[in-house]
């Protein structure tokens, strides 16, 4: 059981302070963090550095009124001030806290047979430049490789009006290689990462040499690439990363406080059929080692697996303790934020579309002509319209039934809901992505995962420069 | 605003002498006694924020917040680094005997190393940073002025349903920078804000319009009417939209999204991505990238202006460049190591740009609209499909699309898509429309070469 950074005892009296005056919640975030990154280019370290973190957030909730102050020291004065800050939002008479009970999250989220921590900066740089000078040696093409280290051990305290007192203990640790690859004036550029909540077991040889392999590879595959046609055409999203879609289609929009707020395109639809039958998402914290996986989350609370979309019909919301309360919601474990300075909010952990019954290779080959898309690099969504956009990092068109050659440039724009009913096929191969991404809202970021089978849309609108071939299914 | 600059500082003589300057002594006289040069930057912020919706406060947070960051050089010019919000004099003790550590493990670089000190130093001039009334501002006077706002963007349309979330911000930063050569500075500025965002629906659909407004001077900022008004247009603006005809059209960039192109260009002169191959202007210097009429300056010795600042991010002292001169790329933007890497004059771009801006032309919106003729009028873009190393740009828009000259219906979820090879070139005309606040402003640009993704 991870050790509390702050006693019992402290935190029940920072509680009644920032209670003092009234509130129907409070609670205290107290974190420890540190992290080390090794950056490695052109076959030389080019930095190593460390950081250290320790921070104290405290809130007060009283009807939708959020008051929030953070301070940087454990000192007791500095913190009960800090809790008088938050506590200025009310206006009433004391509220008194439950007694705190240390309680303990659910066991066996994070790998972590071999802590990153005890891995030295000379194995470290070991590991970059083997990974670097493969690199190199895989391509004569390749003009320069950037390989990056870096991993986190965030320690959260959370005590809580309610009597929570819980604590966590999370590492993070991510592996980038990132390649140019030149070819007379062209100049094309491919990554790729693993990583998670795991430790130095996760870095096995295989692992590195594939992650390596894979941004050479796309790197050299981009130098022959054409431009992405430019229209609306089916799109065949492969397996894992693509994910990126339902995040951002489907996954903001089911956020308990846009909803809350009915701001968001999925707002006073629950029950209704959101989406074609044949899709399915669900939001995942249980995921062992996976970059979106949490024992708790940063209220408290245990994080579970939560079904947003049951074969096309809205089942449920991603909750926060705010929004749970105010509409009588059950807790989902997804109250995060990105540190001590943030006021949490609902946020997705592992999202995924469920997989299918259809060969994947069958999927394809009921294509005429599309765009099957391997990999997409980033995206965001408006949660009000539900417009969502996609960078395609590695593209191919489909011709008769068959992936033909790649294309770059290629962005994918639609309305989520709108590709939801679209959804045609799904594949029997889902996968979760090797590592995920980061995932911003409201300027908060907070690392996240994604996962998809391979799946048929049957009409988005793809950006490109290439016009004048009409695209049927 | 409070600045100061010396090359042999005396902090015993020194008024100003608090927090920041101690830890910014213990961490350069660790490093002198470790044997490694180095550079140590320490601030402080003292901010807060309050978040309003239906014309009551949502939330209230407020922090003070502390960051230091120690850079050591062993020899040969090998880099460590670390960074922590302790300031205690124990903890910056300990962080800078480890960045020196660390700095071990680095491999020799003959280019990584401190500026030269003869480009270090802070540029003359009252920049005007630091608004003594933007430090003093309760968070109380700025709350009544937002909800204001909020008011007015909701009465704006009967269409407007929500407030989806409306705020204001402040804060005010001091930092102090110093190396192991014995540069020193010390700033501090603010900043201040607020914004709306309300929702709209009419048959079914949504859509939401945001609007906002900061500056450095609580002068400065636009009125609660101003914002309000905005965010409402912008919420209904792009009801009846239809998707427009795929194929090559004429585009006019409205200058609220036009900046995002003069940014692409700025990324893509950057000294960082010119050695490492990572942007198609590696071999532009002093070659025409964009059409004649360009010119686009980075000026960080505006007063007032949002990215004005006396040195960057590595002490070097700021000075106005053009990037673009007559549509030739002039120069790269290069902080010390970029510099000595590519043989390449200092320009004081540690930290990014400061205040970039193409010059306006002479064209009116309504010649500009007219010139464009058929096409597409974009603005806003939506993500981020911009690949500096082959030039690819495309993007997802909302806009209006034109036939004739006049606005026919507004367009979303649609893409534009070109190569800013031919783009830049591309520009045929820029419009006269006055500078904004941000730290990227551009006039409106109407360019040729840009395909369109729609039906």
């Amino acid at each position: 059981m991870p050790a509390p950074i702050l006693d019992a005892a402290t935190c029940q009296r920072l509680l009644s302070a920032a209670l003092e005056r009234g509130g129907d919640f409070a609670d205290v975030f107290v974190e420890r963090s540190s992290s080390r990154s090794l950056v490695f280019e052109e076959r030389k370290v080019k930095s190593a550095s460390e950081h250290r973190g320790l921070g104290v957030g405290i809130r007060v909730v009283t009807g939708e009124r959020t008051g929030y102050a953070y301070c940087e020291e454990l000192d007791e004065k500095t913190l009960l001030a800090t809790a008088r800050r938050a506590a200025a939002i009310a206006s009433g008479a004391p509220t008194t806290p439950v007694q705190l009970t240390e309680r303990v999250g659910p066991a066996g989220r994070y790998g972590r047979q071999w802590p990153m921590a005890e891995v030295g900066v000379d194995e470290r740089i070991g590991l970059v430049r083997r990974a670097c000078d493969r690199a190199y040696a895989k391509d004569p093409r390749i003009s320069w490789v950037s390989v990056s280290l870096g991993d986190q051990e965030q320690q959260v305290t959370i005590a809580a009006s309610d009597g929570t007192f819980v604590s966590d203990h999370r590492p993070l640790l991510r592996f980038t290689v990132s390649a140019f690859a030149g070819d007379g004036a062209r100049r094309e550029h491919g990554s790729d990462n693993v990583g998670g909540r795991a430790g130095r077991e996760r870095l096995d040889e295989a692992a590195l040499d594939r992650t390596t392999d894979e941004a050479v590879r796309r790197a050299v595959l981009l130098l022959t690439a054409e431009e992405s046609p430019a229209g609306e055409m089916p799109v065949v999203l492969g397996p894992g990363g693509c994910g990126v879609l339902i995040h951002e289609a489907v996954g903001h929009g089911l956020e308990a406080d846009f909803n809350r707020k009915g701001v968001s395109c999925f707002s006073g639809r629950m029950g209704e059929m959101v989406a074609s039958p044949l899709v399915s998402v669900i939001d995942d914290g249980t995921i062992p080692g996976d970059r979106g996986a949490l024992a708790l989350d940063d209220e408290g609370v245990p994080a579970g697996r939560t079904v947003l979309i049951e074969r096309g019909k809205l089942v449920g919301y991603m909750q926060d303790r705010l929004s749970a309360r105010l509409t009588g919601a059950a807790l989902t474990g997804n109250g995060r934020r990105e540190s001590y300075a943030h006021v949490p909010m609902p946020r997705m952990r592992c999202t995924y579309l469920a997989g299918g019954d259809d060969d994947p290779a069958d999927i394809i080959r009921s294509v005429k002509r599309g765009l099957y898309v391997a990999a997409i690099g980033g995206g965001s969504v408006d949660i009000t319209k539900g417009d969502f956009n996609f960078t395609v990092t590695e593209g191919y068109r489909i011709e008769d039934g068959r992936i033909t050659a790649p294309v770059r440039g290629a962005t994918l724009i639609g309305n989520g809901p709108e590709a939801m009913r679209r959804v045609e096929r799904t594949g029997r191969d889902w996968a979760v992505s090797a590592d995920g991404g980061t995932c911003g809202k409201d300027g908060q970021g907070v690392p996240a995962n994604l996962g998809m089978p391979t799946t048929l849309i049957s009409a988005l609108v793809v950006g490109g420069l290439k016009t004048g071939e009409r695209a049927n299914a | 605003m409070t600045v100061r600059y010396t090359s042999h500082p005396d902090p015993a003589n020194d008024p100003g002498h608090d927090a920041l300057d101690r830890a910014a002594d213990i961490g350069i006289s660790t490093l002198r006694a470790a044997g490694v040069a180095g550079v140590v930057s320490v601030g402080r912020s003292d901010h807060w924020q309050v978040k309003v919706r239906g014309g009551a406060i949502e939330t209230v947070s407020s922090a003070i917040t502390r960051g230091l960051r120690i850079t050591a050089y062993a020899a040969g010019n090998r880099c460590g680094s670390c960074t922590a919000s302790d300031l205690d004099p124990a903890a910056v003790t300990a962080l800078a005997r480890r960045a020196a550590e660390l700095a071990a493990y680095g491999d020799a670089d003959p280019c990584a190393g401190l500026p030269d000190a003869g480009e270090c130093g802070l540029a003359g001039g009252d920049l005007q940073l630091d608004d003594p009334a933007v430090a003093a501002l309760d968070r109380d006077t700025l709350v009544p002025t937002v909800i204001a706002a909020e008011r007015i963007a909701l009465a704006h349309d009967p269409r407007i349903i929500a407030s989806h979330r409306s705020g204001a911000s402040c804060r005010r930063g001091e930092s102090v920078f110093a190396t192991t050569d014995g540069v020193r500075s010390r700033h501090g500025g603010t900043s201040v804000g607020f914004h709306v965002i309300v929702v709209a629906e009419a048959n079914g659909e949504k859509q939401h319009g945001w609007y906002a407004t900061s500056d450095r001077f609580l002068t400065g900022l636009k009125s609660a009417e101003a914002v309000g008004r905005e965010a409402g247009r912008r919420a209904v603006q792009l009801y009846g939209w239809k998707a427009p005809p795929t194929g090559p059209a004429r585009v006019l960039l409205h200058r609220e999204a036009a900046g995002e192109l003069l940014g692409a260009i700025a990324h893509a002169a950057s000294g960082g991505r010119v050695y490492r191959g990572a942007t198609y202007l590696h071999d532009q210097l002093g070659q025409a990238i964009a059409a004649e009429s360009v010119t686009i300056v980075d000026d960080p010795l505006i007063p007032r202006a949002q990215g004005s600042r006396p040195c960057d991010g590595e002490g070097v002292r700021s000075r106005r460049i053009n990037l673009v001169e007559g549509g030739r790329l002039t120069t790269f933007l290069v902080d010390a190591y970029a510099a000595r890497r590519l043989k390449h004059p200092y320009t004081g771009h540690s930290g990014g740009i400061a205040n970039l801006s193409l010059v306006p032309g002479v064209a009116g919106w309504d010649e500009l609209v007219a010139e464009l003729g058929t096409g597409l009028i974009v603005t806003e873009f939506h993500g981020n499909g911009v690949d500096l190393a082959s030039g690819s740009f495309s993007k997802g828009v909302s806009g209006f699309w034109v036939e004739h000259g006049r606005v026919v219906h507004p367009v979303q979820e649609a893409t534009v898509g070109g190569n800013l090879r031919q783009l830049l070139p591309g520009i045929r005309a820029i419009g006269n429309d006055p500078e904004d606040q941000t730290t990227v402003s551009s006039p409106s640009l109407l360019i040729d070469g840009f395909t369109v993704g729609g039906k």
